[in-house]
């Protein structure tokens, strides 16, 4: 159930059957990044790939026959077209194609009748269709799915790709349950289940042991996690930078050096993101800090490193540090931006404030009142502020004393554009209380798990106030692991039921997922030894792209 | 390491300047001085920087690590790929995995290479027929066509039956309808009818080329990208150097005549158009992918015995004497001309004459950089080895500390033993105490000790060097020269084939028995296991083994006598 691994084992084998050899490797728009996501360059030069080209990219590419060319594309119209004019006048000397999906036998007809110059010699499906951000979290990369609330069918049909695939690449054939309240949920399990029955050669799958199972599950069941401000590397990154297929732009930073404008983060190629991706932004700083300090005794050296400032200086004045170090130096850089945004935007106190609100006993007055002072203080940006209001407007829903009005006076006068003053309702009819299955507040219906949370909390009260907050997905998940999700609000798809506890787990979100989220199943799967849980969504959101999603949600 | 940094992602960009020049020079990790060659950079290494800087590098690398135990990664076959400091032994690397799951299988694959197979060679094949027809009756044109233009025309019309043209009102090629004064052509090929527009004739180059291969292929040289098809008729048919059956026919014929030559339509010329490509297919190898081959070839025979070499290095380091100092020199050699090879060719492939091609540069500077980047991550962590001098000393201090660890030990095992005999009691036994890690700690301090490198140890004969060695040879202290035969460790064959003995439990072995008669007893307990692992390469080497050790122990036992 590695599904980064299962990718690279997918690319490794295109290139092993090419032979040896120089080689061009020829994508499309879409499988360079689920190549690039697991891959290094360096890693396949090694392997003869010295070329890489865009089979959409227009035209003009020179022929070169003493290249192989092995071609890795997604079975859309667009490409059979391309690649049929390719094979009609080949550029290369020989061909391995591979499919990201299952292709109609009749493209394959159509192909096979433009290669008349029998260049070809491999034309295989691999299904590695979907992005592997590690090796128990997928991304498809497809943002704004929702349209009045409802499937567009090319968007349903590309979700049902990327979904099934990551299936056939780790050899599932699960058992579906789906959130009973989304009706898009339903419809995509439908299609999932379609898809089954029509290609059941193809999913028959022996499983020793229960039959794995396939959650879907609708963003609009929680919308709380994707506004929250998160405190682990990897989601507080994308949360306050953002992560595109790995790649993070830092060319906003103040006086940036030309070679960090963009980084990679990748748990492929840098070791100390796998190790930290984790990790709570205070931890990652302090073993950064001891790291120095153990060079500077190794190198008998003496130079204070406090803050992270002075950790800049240090790799500055130690050229051969961050030689030595690698990838630590973009860390640093990374973690100084971070650490420069926390306290010029209060974040600190504004997480404080997400987290009473969503998981803490706060009444409305006193929320109240902390929410006026935190949005009159200049130093919040407006989008913090609207996030802040967007919480409120879900956890007080109900709540006779809510004030909308004030708030958005509030926000107009931060200067929050007009468009966004219409959130707050969009949001209440996208994830409000109307829709849910769950009180993602006080919850009577959430997992005894969560309850227990609740009570000891006051007790130990030593729990780290900024994240309080547990995904919604993983109560569900939890009580999935332990047979003990309810069947009304999650059913079966088919009425076949499992009797036992299943082992290997694959949770969709529809609406985009969030890496706490991501951090939150590996948390379940490192508590459960025996279980085997893979997340993925239409999309990874942070604050952001999530008012996007929101915004357009309703719209025809 | 290097100037020329790859992009850690293979995003495919506007190569930079950076990227399609790769720039000369290596530099060295730990002044940063500049370093023209490998040869300089690696005297350098070895005449500036000792040990020490090198186990600083070593344990940064390790530190890097040490906050691990969050990575969720079973990763069997991943490999640092940005590493670039690390060589592939992975250093003292090691993930604390959490999550252990099952190792990835192969995900799902279907293959259609059959079906596209059977639909193109069943189409081909009616192509290849198809286009062997038109040969043979260019053949017959040009070679046994009557010269007298009336008994050729019979000739012509005869050899592709011609359709007759008043059934034709529309011209297939380009879907005219044909009026009444507009000329008719026949195809010679394959006799359909086509108008002045839709036909050409075929140049006697291109002609020659399909009925007479070999000559063409001589006579080619000078004008190869010639085609036929695209030559109007007219009277631009000159007499061209040799081609000579095919003139001296054309001769004949009277090239004012310019219906006489051979005309065809367009499926036919395209049909003859594809022949010939693929008879061009036959290309040779370019320069560039010559050189190519070497660097590949040189890096993966290097890749191969580089493993050994560094474990050889580290053996004589450890002051152990199952490799001569001479093998290792030996190998070094082997593995510096090899290394000496990918710069070469490397150097040979920035040395080519200028393209203008964008794509071919591009080429060029990734295979450079592929060799580049192969060289920088072996020759830098390449282990020194020792002066013959050094190495005698090494293993000197190493009997001695065996035989000071060997005496410690015994003197504690009959301690324990009075104990044991005092209370008579059983729980601890000999065996699981003398494992206590009071071994020699020369090793320690160089960076390739074996421990560092060694993972698990599920295999009893890759129990430390020093710790086997105590144990099994409780006579060492008495005759220097006797060291029992070494049990060869399976772990480079066994782990990269999947293969690994279980260990014999201690409780499994007579508690009361020589060493050697224990160490007897296990390897022919793991020479069963290889046996029904099927692995019979182990079981030959561990029979080996296992004669070497009896031989041992009968001498031993022949001397106490
Ligand atoms: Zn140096
Ligand atoms: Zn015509
Ligand atoms: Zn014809």
């Amino acid at each position: 159930m590695d599904l980064l691994l299962a990718v690279r084992l997918y690319i490794n084998k295109m290139i092993d059957e090419s032979g040896p050899g120089m080689k061009v490797l020829l994508m499309d728009k879409e499988t360079i990044s689920i190549v690039s996501v697991v891959y290094a360059q360096s890693e396949v030069l090694r392997k003869e790939v010295y070329l890489f080209e865009r089979i959409d990219g227009g035209g003009n590419r020179e022929i070169m026959k003493h290249l192989k060319c092995i071609c890795f594309v997604r079975p859309t119209r667009d490409n059979v077209d391309n690649l049929c004019h390719e094979l009609k006048f080949p550029k290369y000397g020989s061909y391995y194609i591979y499919f990201s999906n299952i292709i109609p036998k009749t493209d394959i007809k159509q192909l096979a009748e433009c290669d008349e110059q029998e260049v070809v010699k491999e034309i295989q499906e691999f299904y590695a269709d979907y992005l592997a951000v590690s090796a128990h979290v997928f991304s498809l990369n497809i943002t704004n799915i929702y349209h009045e609330f409802n499937w567009v069918p090319e968007t349903l049909n590309r979700v049902m790709q990327g979904l099934s695939s990551t299936l056939l690449a780790l050899k599932k054939a699960p058992l579906i349950r789906y959130q009973n309240s989304s009706e898009m949920a339903h419809r995509l399990a439908e299609r999932i289940r379609q898809l089954m029955a029509k290609e059941s050669s193809l999913f028959d799958f022996r499983t020793a042991g229960p039959q794995p199972v396939l959650l879907i599950l609708d963003r609009r069941e929680d919308s709380v996690s994707p506004l929250l401000n998160q405190w682990t590397y990897q989601a507080m990154v994308h949360e306050l930078l953002g992560i595109q297929t790995n790649r993070v732009s830092l060319a906003d930073v103040p006086n940036i050096a030309r070679e960090m404008q963009e980084v990679v983060l990748s748990t492929e190629q840098d070791e100390f993101y796998a190790a930290n991706r984790y990790a709570n932004f205070g931890e990652i700083a302090t073993s950064i800090k001891q790291l120095m300090e153990e060079y500077q005794t190794k190198a008998k050296m003496h130079t204070k490193v406090e803050s992270i400032a002075d950790m800049k200086t240090f790799i500055e004045s130690y050229p051969q540090f961050k030689k030595i170090s690698g990838a630590v130096s973009k860390h640093v850089t990374v973690i100084g931006e971070l650490s420069r945004l926390v306290a010029q935007n209060e974040l600190l106190q504004i997480s404080e404030l997400e987290q009473e609100i969503v998981a803490g006993q706060l009444d409305h007055g006193d929320c109240f009142q902390r929410m006026r002072q935190l949005i009159a203080n200049p130093k919040v940006t407006s989008l913090d502020a609207l996030r802040l209001v967007l919480l409120y407007t879900l956890r007080f829903e109900k709540d006779p004393n809510r004030d909308s009005h004030t708030f958005a006076e509030m926000l107009r006068k931060k200067g929050l554009p007009e468009r966004w003053l219409q959130l707050p309702d969009k949001l209440a009819r996208f994830g409000g209380s109307r829709f849910r299955l769950t009180d993602l507040f006080h919850s009577e219906t959430v997992s005894a798990d969560a309850f227990m949370r609740r009570l000891t909390k006051g007790i130990r009260g030593v729990e780290n106030i900024y994240t309080q907050h547990v995904p919604l997905v993983k109560d569900l998940v939890d009580q999935l692991i332990k047979n003990r999700l309810k069947e009304p609000a999650y059913p079966y798809l088919g009425g076949v039921e499992l009797k036992e506890r299943p082992q290997d787990i694959f949770v969709f979100v529809l609406g985009g997922m969030t890496y706490e989220e991501g951090y939150a199943i590996h948390e379940l799967n490192k508590a459960n030894p025996s279980c085997r849980v893979c997340i993925g969504g239409t999309t990874i959101h942070n604050a952001k792209s999530f008012l996007e999603e929101l915004w357009n949600a309703d719209q025809p | 390491m290097s100037r020329s940094v790859p992009r850690s992602s293979l995003t495919p960009q506007r190569p930079t300047a950076a990227e399609v020049v790769v720039r000369e020079g290596f530099i060295c990790p730990i002044c940063m001085q500049d370093l023209g060659t490998i040869d300089e950079l690696q005297e350098h290494f070895e005449r500036d920087h000792t040990e020490e800087d090198k186990s600083i590098l070593q344990q940064l690398k390790g530190m890097l690590l040490k906050k691990v135990g969050r990575s969720t990664s079973p990763t069997p076959e991943r490999r640092n790929g940005g590493g670039g400091l690390s060589d592939d032994e992975g250093g003292g690397f090691h993930n604390d995995q959490l999550i252990t799951w099952d190792p990835q299988d192969d995900g799902d694959v279907t293959s259609h290479t059959e079906y596209f197979r059977k639909i193109r060679d069943n189409r081909m094949e009616r192509f290849m027929v198809e286009t062997n027809k038109l040969i043979i009756r260019l053949d017959k044109l040009v070679h046994e066509a009557p010269s007298d233009p009336r008994q050729r025309a019979v000739f012509e019309k005869h050899l592709a039956s011609w359709v007759p043209d008043h059934d034709v009102p529309v011209c297939p090629g380009c879907g005219k309808t044909f009026k009444r004064f507009m000329r008719k052509h026949h195809c010679r090929l394959c006799g359909c009818v086509i108008c002045t527009e839709c036909s050409r004739f075929l140049d006697e180059a291109f002609v020659e080329r399909l009925t007479n291969p070999v000559g063409a292929a001589l006579s080619r040289s000078d004008d190869s990208s010639r085609r036929g098809s695209d030559t109007k008729p007219g009277p631009g048919m000159k007499r061209s150097n040799s081609s000579e059956s095919l003139m001296s026919i054309m001769a004949s014929m009277g090239s004012k005549d310019k219906e006489q030559v051979v005309r065809a339509c367009e499926i036919c010329r395209g049909l003859l158009d594809r022949r010939l490509k693929q008879m061009d297919e036959k290309y040779e190898k370019t320069e560039l992918e010559e050189l190519n081959e070497r660097i590949v070839f040189a890096i993966s025979d290097a890749e191969n015995l580089y493993p050994g070499y560094q474990e050889m290095a580290a053996s004589l380091h450890a002051g152990e004497t199952n490799f001569q100092l001479q093998q290792a020199v030996e190998l070094r050699n082997q593995l510096m001309r090899l290394f000496d090879t990918v710069d070469l060719f490397g150097k040979r492939v920035a040395a080519l004459p200028e393209t203008t091609s964008p794509v071919e540069q591009k080429l060029r500077s990734k295979i450079r950089m592929n060799a580049m980047d192969f060289l920088k991550s072996h020759v830098l962590s390449m282990s020194v080895l020792p002066s013959p001098e050094k190495c005698e000393e090494l293993q000197r201090t190493r009997r001695e500390e065996i035989k000071r660890n060997m005496a410690a030990k015994r003197a504690a095992d009959d301690e324990r033993k009075r104990q044991l005999l005092s209370r008579n009691n059983h729980h601890d036994s000999p065996l699981s105490a003398r494992k206590k890690p009071d071994k020699p700690k020369t090793a320690s301090k160089n960076p390739f000790d074996r421990s560092t490198q060694k993972g698990s140890s599920s295999n009893p004969f890759e129990e430390d060097e020093s710790d086997n060695d105590d144990s099994l040879n409780p006579f060492a202290a008495d005759d220097d020269e006797e060291v029992p035969p070494k049990t060869k460790r399976p772990e480079t064959a066994g782990r990269q084939n999947g293969w690994a003995a279980e260990p014999v439990r201690a409780d499994e072995l007579d508690q009361d028995d020589d060493p050697v008669l224990q160490q007897i007893e296990i390897v022919k307990k793991t020479i069963e296991q290889a046996k029904r692992a099927g692995r019979m390469d182990e079981v030959l080497s561990l029979s080996q083994n296992l004669s070497d050790l009896t031989l041992f122990y009968k001498q031993q036992v022949l001397q106490q006598l």
